[in-house]
């Protein structure tokens, strides 16, 4: 022992020191956000944009703004099949689906009609239009002429695609739309 | 003993310093208990839905003239609603008319529950609130929704089977639930529905 350096630290003592503290000050910076995550949304833009493309569609869009929920039918399958909005209030007959109902190219949005108009299905099925019975039917049960899905499928692995819900009226059905954004 | 005498060590700092930012750690985690009912942007997200979800059913019901039918499914000799236990309001199942079918497919079977209750004014001028659906008291994220019903004098009551009595009127019921007030309107009420997660 030296008369000069009579420290009770060796070298090893402050590295093992050092690393021990680095280590908690990691975990804790990488515990921290896990622990407010459930009180951030994921996809911020797509909640509310969801919602009122969910709520223009059951508002105005396939109806009529005097009665809200309360969809048109004739608007409701000429909105699905693309075409031309004529006297209904979506924005325009492309093929595209943000653009008939107004959103950025950039966004993905799926709109699909679920409901359950026969005896025997399931309480959720995708609806579709039977033009020649001038009906509501379930597709896979009956013959569909216009299948209530607009958009393509969400992807089944991403945890930011957000839906919103309605129930409207539809051809006098109850009728459950989904807006999916993702 | 000069210049550097420090008889310190650095690994009890940083012991110390790690336990330090670790009891605080777990001092916030049991501050707050985040439970699935907790609030936050995302069950913000769910009662929005819910609210639009349980308008969307009562518009649905209205545009099939069935909150009407279903305030007037009343057995008159009986005193009380179609099928109801002797409690006086349903429990279970909701009524056997096209809204509470829509209320079933609509909220039981996305395991959500609801109150429906129907709200009117008595003779003496005081709001009454009464049970037609009761599954218990709502959670603190329970949501509301509210139509509103005229009932005409000449309103029919509704027979079991979900078929309008022609032949009783409301006028000459005797046991029914809601008094006259008016003229030729009878009553007017305002159907509630409370939705909640379970």
């Amino acid at each position: 022992m030296r008369g000069q350096d009579r420290r009770g630290q060796t070298t090893l003592d402050f590295a093992f020191g050092i690393s021990i503290f680095i280590a908690v000050v990691l975990f804790i910076f990488l515990f921290v956000p896990g622990i407010l995550d459930p009180f951030t949304a994921g996809a911020q833009e797509e909640t509310v944009t969801t919602n009122r493309v969910a709520d223009e569609l059951s508002h105005g869009l396939l109806g009529s703004t005097s009665t809200p929920k309360v969809l048109n039918r004739t608007c409701t399958v000429r909105f699905f099949d693309a075409a031309n909005p004529g006297g209904c209030h979506y924005y325009s007959g492309s093929s595209a689906v943000t653009e008939r109902i107004g959103l950025d190219d950039r966004q993905n949005v799926n709109v699909t009609l679920y409901g359950n108009v026969s005896a025997a299905g399931t309480g959720r099925d995708v609806l579709c239009w039977d033009d020649t019975a001038s009906t509501l039917a379930e597709k896979g049960g009956g013959s569909c002429d216009t299948v209530f899905v607009a958009g393509d499928s969400p992807p089944t692995r991403n945890d930011d695609s957000v839906t919103a819900m309605r129930v409207v009226s539809l051809f006098g059905e109850d009728v459950t739309m989904e807006v999916v954004m993702w | 003993m000069v210049v550097d005498d420090r008889g310190q060590a650095h690994t009890l700092e940083a012991v110390v310093a790690g336990l330090l930012l670790l009891s605080s750690v777990i001092f916030a985690l049991q501050m707050t208990a985040v439970t699935p009912l907790s609030a936050s942007t995302s069950s913000q997200h769910i009662e929005n839905q819910q609210r639009s979800v349980a308008r969307g059913v009562l518009a649905a019901a209205a545009e099939r003239d069935s909150l009407k039918s279903t305030i007037l499914y009343w057995n008159d000799t009986e005193g009380e609603f179609h099928g109801v236990s002797s409690i006086g309001y349903y429990t279970g199942d909701p009524p056997d008319t096209t809204f509470g079918g829509m209320l079933e497919r609509t909220f039981d079977q996305r395991g959500i529950s609801y109150n429906v209750y129907l709200v009117f004014e008595t003779p003496a001028g005081d709001q009454k609130r009464k049970r037609l659906v009761y599954r218990g008291v709502p959670s603190d994220n329970a949501v509301v929704a509210a139509r509103t019903v005229t009932l005409m004098d000449f309103d029919p009551l509704y027979r079991q089977n979900g078929r309008a009595n022609h032949s009783a009127p409301l006028n000459d019921s005797t046991s029914f639930y809601i008094s006259d007030i008016g003229g030729a309107v009878y009553n007017v009420v305002r159907v509630e529905v409370v939705a909640w997660r379970i």
